[in-house]
């Protein structure tokens, strides 16, 4: 690790945990508001959201600029 | 969840980026189409798409912020950190100029594409032949 990056954590993961983090917060009270109790709302938006960490992981490779993109549309446009 | 509900869920990395890659290219065009209504944070995006679609797809985290991180790193959407109206800090994609024609574009594209796979699935002479 270099000193850049020891003196300022990455701020780019952070935010990108507080915009998942958001993302699962508006679930859960989205579901309390339609009358789910808490429990069972957290359970719910958890299990619909998935695995934080991987879906961190598979953004966080989006920033590179090198992330190959395999997309059919992206086939139809080159043409 | 509905069985005929096109979910993108996942349960490992490789499965992620499979979706994702599989997805990429209506995703995209579904976030840019979305996005045309205003801004948005993912999670009113998500709604937005299963809602606009009488809940026939639902975009799941794992396949959502790839793309509108992706999206954002070529230019065709723009972020902004925002207050929503329950006063929370959330993260605001806006459609670019760019991500305007890209969206005139991959529009035009996929009803080229939609009208060839239609006239292969409605192709009555080779049904009659076999």
């Amino acid at each position: 690790m270099n000193w850049w990056k020891r003196l300022f954590p990455d701020r780019r993961k952070q935010l990108l945990d507080e915009e998942l983090q958001g993302h699962l917060r508006m679930a859960i009270e989205d579901r309390i508001a339609q009358g789910q109790p808490r429990d069972e709302a957290h359970a719910s938006a958890m299990k619909e959201f998935g695995n934080l960490a991987l879906v961190e992981d598979v953004t966080r490779e989006q920033w590179d600029w090198r992330a190959a993109s395999v997309d059919p549309m992206e086939a139809l446009r080159s043409e | 969840m509905d069985g005929r509900r096109l979910s993108t869920a996942m349960n490992s990395k490789a499965t992620y980026r499979n979706r994702v890659e599989l997805l990429q290219g209506t995703l995209d065009m579904l976030i840019l189409q979305s996005l045309q209504w205003g801004p948005q944070h993912g999670y009113a995006l998500s709604q937005a798409i299963r809602l606009k679609s009488s809940d026939a797809l639902q975009v799941e985290t794992g396949s959502l912020y790839p793309a509108l991180h992706r999206l954002e790193r070529q230019g065709w959407v723009s972020s902004e950190w925002r207050l929503t109206e329950s006063k929370q800090r959330a993260r605001f994609y806006a459609i670019t100029p760019a991500g305007k024609v890209q969206l005139a574009d991959d529009h035009s594209r996929w009803r080229q594409m939609v009208e060839a796979i239609d006239a292969i699935m409605q192709d009555k002479s080779s049904e009659a032949q076999s």
